[in-house]
């Protein structure tokens, strides 16, 4: 993510006197991918309709401030990580990341995985995507971030540690986990036996 | 390669962050290592299945509910201009000017046969007048109007060339002593010693932040020195009710330390504030009013340490109130 070039910055511009157009052009490139974060992060498309919308009016009210330290789009993704988070929270359904890496409140599906199992005896040869969806919403909040923005959305390390505002080492560390954790749930899911109950 | 090693790198190797030396390691070491292998295996499976997901296209709609909420908000009020940040270019005038003032600063010193060490301070230059008594100077730029650079000190004047090759107005007027830029001055002493460099050209930044935002009252301040006096010091008034920390902890240097992960808050009367922030410490990311109240968001970018500054509009019973806090990210 480079800074912000003098098109966008010109937009910038005419965004903080209130021109709604300059604004829709400003945030044209961003608008899919800022839904798509979301469509991940939250449970399902209205919810995600919904917070993809507060994003970009949380982004136009307060485009005033932006002053440009960071690109744009670092700013846009991480206003949209920062609403998804609030999202979840309000729907009481934020699954904290514990030190042990044990299972944090609402995260019960996954209390039972035993380590033995091995990925060959519990993994199919292919991971459905249906399957992978319940997987990635059972997983708590701060990890599925990381692998959305990591795995899904293709961004590099540093510009995840920018849009997440957390050092580089938290952020490998967090991809890292949040893959093996997602895996653990995937597993346990199939396990269960029970993907089509969720 | 041992294994806890591999499965350590793993992540790194799949999203080709390791040097040639360690993914060369790595992949022999999951041609020998059944285990290894496996579990590289499954992670690569996992990360296959994520990627696997389609990019979904906005639903029907989107852009029509957004554009309808947008012009819902209205801007012009919430904050082109009642809230409005510094935007990027502004800065440029903003430095040709304190650099303006500097070199005007200097030349007062060079006129009036001053050593080079007094030169070099020039730091304290704005306080060593307002201290004398005979002489208190506000310094106004503008970054599109700009006719001439003078200087006047008592009844010198003195040209200056015009070195940023901007449209820049620097006018340093003599006055008397302003009783209530004495008692002002008073006030702040003992927190901007310390920090005298900085905080000047900060406050010379800050009166030119004053002087475009407020043309009107910069224009009768340009009249009467005592008015220039007044200017000068509300840049550099610390009555500090309207500020209110929710984050962190300030030291008795002013200086607030919060740690990366914090969010500093902070929570404004009234709603007509104009803030940057002079660094890249820290971005700001939002702000809100709650009743009476403004509350300004901002998110640390990294450790170190920067500026906020913070002015209220002057109001018919108040002039400017401006205030520059310090933040350190730890």
């Amino acid at each position: 993510m480079d800074n912000i070039n003098l098109d966008e910055m010109r937009l910038v511009s005419l965004s903080q006197e209130g021109d709604v157009d300059s604004f829709e052009r400003l945030i044209e490139a961003h608008k899919q991918r800022v839904y798509n974060i979301a469509l991940r992060m939250v449970k399902n498309r209205d919810d995600a309709f919904d917070v993809s919308q507060e994003v970009f009016i949380r982004v136009y009210k307060s485009i005033g401030k932006f002053g440009g330290k960071s690109s744009f789009s670092t700013w846009i993704y991480r206003i949209t990580v920062n609403c998804c988070l609030d999202h979840l929270k309000k729907e009481g359904r934020y699954k904290y990341i514990t030190d042990a890496g044990e299972d944090s409140p609402g995260a019960g599906v996954i209390e039972n995985l035993r380590a033995e199992e091995t990925p060959e005896s519990v993994m199919e040869k292919s991971i459905k995507r249906d399957e992978i969806k319940k997987a990635l919403d059972l997983l708590e909040s701060d990890f599925r971030a990381a692998v959305i923005l990591r795995d899904i959305q293709g961004f590099s390390y540093d510009e995840i540690s920018r849009i997440t505002n957390a050092n580089i080492g938290t952020v490998k560390s967090r991809i890292s986990r949040g893959r093996r954790r997602l895996r653990e749930i995937y597993q346990e899911l199939e396990r269960r036996g029970d993907m089509n109950e969720m | 390669m041992k294994c806890r090693e591999c499965l350590e790198s793993l992540d790194l190797y799949i999203d080709g962050a390791l040097s040639e030396a360690e993914k060369k390691a790595l992949e022999n070491h999951i041609g020998e290592c059944e285990s290894c292998k496996a579990e590289y295996e499954a992670l690569s499976d996992i990360i296959a299945g994520l990627q696997s997901l389609e990019e979904e296209p906005l639903p029907e709609g989107f852009d029509e509910s957004l554009r309808e909420k947008l012009e819902q908000i209205s801007l012009p009020v919430s904050q082109t201009s009642k809230i409005r940040g510094l935007k990027p270019y502004r800065w440029m005038a903003y430095i040709a000017a304190s650099l303006l003032v500097l070199a005007g600063s200097y030349a007062i010193f060079e006129n009036a046969g001053l050593p080079d060490k007094a030169g070099q301070e020039l730091s304290m230059k704005t306080r060593v007048e307002s201290d004398s008594s005979a002489a208190d100077g506000v310094e106004k730029a503008t970054g599109e109007n700009v006719e001439k650079n003078s200087i006047r000190e008592g009844d010198k004047e003195h040209r200056l060339a015009d070195i940023s090759g901007k449209d820049i107005i620097k006018e340093v007027s003599a006055s008397e002593k302003n009783a209530e830029g004495t008692q002002q001055k008073e006030e702040e002493s003992s927190a901007a010693t310390e920090n005298s460099e900085v905080a000047d050209e900060q406050t010379i930044a800050m009166s030119s932040l004053n002087a475009d935002s407020h043309p009107g009252m910069v224009e009768s301040n340009e009249v009467d020195g005592s008015d220039l006096a007044h200017e000068k010091f509300a840049a550099k008034s610390f009555a500090a009710p309207n500020v209110v920390y929710v984050d962190g902890e300030m030291d008795n240097t002013g200086t607030t330390t919060i740690k990366m992960d914090d969010m500093l808050k902070i929570t404004l009367s009234g709603s007509d504030w104009e803030y940057s922030v002079q660094g890249d410490v820290l971005e700001p990311v939002g702000a809100e009013t709650v009743g009476e109240m403004l509350e300004i968001s901002f998110i640390p970018l990294k450790a170190g340490e920067c500026r906020i500054v913070l002015a209220k509009k002057p109001t018919q019973n108040q002039p400017t109130y401006s205030r520059e806090l310090g933040i350190r990210v730890e």
